[in-house]
């Protein structure tokens, strides 16, 4: 019988096993039992967490409640001095507030039909998330145009003193946004774009993929190739989105 | 065999355990606000709607008192865009040049510089008619040039154009004479716009109007 080294044991080649790589194979299944039995026992202590059911009874009192949210998270927004996101849905629109002031504004288009979009973004709308505000966690630009031919760039580059690079912009053509953990929204513009690396490409695709089971929402929109440059660049980390769907003029 | 069995059920309880964590993630994730998220959480109304309306009233004068009811200038430094607008409406829409985010160091004296438009909300302060450029030490040593003793040197009456609208730390609003590089972001940190658009402008700003710049 021959028996080789591993690091359980001693593994013969007969039908049988030895003692100790049969404690250890038992020891393990019983800890992966104890442990998705435990976690289950957590997860459902738990709750659903911060999300908070308007008070009061009937459908008048629910829209007061998700109003008065909307506009105190505003409110907090405008007085904390950054810029922030509201993304309107009713309006179908993109504004960007400095101290409350309108300071950007760009009509969206969505790629995806509106029954689906208005049920991936519900739980912002029916006030289930309190606020209803999310910050910019990440983004990736998938693909893009150079606004400016490099011929032009390398003589104005030598006139200013700076580096070619530093003077290029990249009109998007494809981009993503990601906010907080359960918010993606996918840009595309019309632009002739070509792909960036592969690579990265690759692997925000695969993070995507492996993250859509947790991913609350996620919404396609289009734009104008100079509102989606100014979006992209603009968005820094926990740069916030405020979400809601009016459907009235603002005062 | 019995080996082959208990590997298999050892990896289907990994797998088990694999996915209820997957689950208490997702759980975890949709749940829980982050710290900034939870300070914008609104407190709760009372029940009574007539009472709830008039506290969303309340907070929706407080938003409409931050709006501003009069003109101002916004600069888009991303896509090299200077607007003039107010809350419905805009009036103007023209490109510009702002900072180029260069540096330079003067490598005799060891001093710095970063050629940035900053950002954030301003007022015009002054408006001036066929300004004159008082060239800064940095507009020398970028050429490699010596920084000349005699101050009428530095003094240039084309650089800026016909109109300048001054704002923050000695930044500027004006014209130039390489119009064809408006859109481009060249500039030392100043806003250079176009001289038809800037004489539009000049005529319907006045001292304080804000400025925004993102």
């Amino acid at each position: 019988m021959r028996r080789s080294e591993s690091a359980l044991g001693y593994i013969s080649s007969s039908s049988g096993v030895s003692r100790k790589v049969d404690i250890g194979l038992t020891v393990t299944m019983l800890a992966c039992l104890m442990l998705a039995v435990s976690i289950s026992i957590a997860g459902c202590a738990e709750g659903t967490g911060s999300t908070v059911s308007p008070k009061g009874a009937g459908e008048g009192c629910r829209r007061v409640d998700v109003e008065f949210r909307r506009v105190w998270a505003e409110l907090e927004l405008a007085k904390g001095g950054g810029p922030y996101l509201v993304l309107d849905l009713g309006r179908r629109k993109i504004d960007l507030r400095l101290k409350g002031v309108l300071v950007w504004s760009c009509p969206v288009r969505y790629e995806d039909p509106d029954s689906e979009v208005l049920l991936e973004m519900e739980p912002y709308l029916r006030g289930e998330r309190n606020p209803p505000v999310e910050l910019l966690t990440g983004k990736h630009l998938y693909a893009y145009r150079e606004q400016f031919p490099d011929s032009v760039l390398a003589v104005v580059a030598r006139v200013a003193h700076v580096k070619p690079e530093q003077l290029q912009r990249y009109e998007p053509g494809h981009f993503e946004l990601r906010f907080g953990r359960r918010l993606v929204i996918d840009v595309h513009t019309d632009v002739e774009a070509r792909s960036g690396s592969w690579l990265r490409n690759a692997f925000a695709a695969m993070r995507n993929a492996v993250l859509a089971p947790i991913t609350g929402a996620e919404i396609k929109i289009g734009m104008e190739p100079e509102d989606a440059l100014t979006l992209y660049r603009m968005a820094h980390p926990h740069l916030p989105l405020l979400i809601c769907a009016t459907a009235e003029e603002r005062g | 065999m019995a080996v082959r069995i208990r590997f298999l059920v050892t990896a289907a309880a990994v797998g088990l355990a694999a996915w209820f964590l997957l689950q208490h993630t997702a759980r975890w994730i949709h749940s829980s606000p982050t710290a900034e998220g939870a300070a914008l959480a609104a407190p709760s109304l009372p029940d009574d709607e007539k009472l709830a309306e008039r506290e969303l009233r309340k907070v929706k004068d407080q938003l409409d008192a931050l709006r501003y009811s009069r003109p101002y200038i916004v600069v888009d430094t991303n896509a090299s865009l200077l607007y003039l607008r107010s809350e419905d409406s805009i009036m103007l829409k023209t490109p510009c040049s702002t900072g180029s985010g260069g540096k330079l160091v003067d490598e005799a004296t060891g001093r710095r510089w970063a050629f940035n438009t900053p950002s954030g909300v301003f007022r015009v302060e002054s408006k001036l008619v066929d300004p004159w450029w008082r060239k800064p030490d940095w507009a020398f040593i970028e050429d490699s040039l010596g920084v000349p003793a005699d101050p009428s040197q530095r003094l240039d009456p084309e650089m800026l154009g016909q109109y300048a609208l001054g704002f923050g730390d000695g930044c500027y609003i004006h014209g130039t004479v390489y119009e064809r590089l408006l859109g481009v972001s060249v500039t030392h940190g100043c806003i250079r716009v176009g001289s038809d658009d800037l004489e539009r402008l000049y005529e319907k700003v006045g001292i304080g109007t804000r400025i925004y710049i993102f």
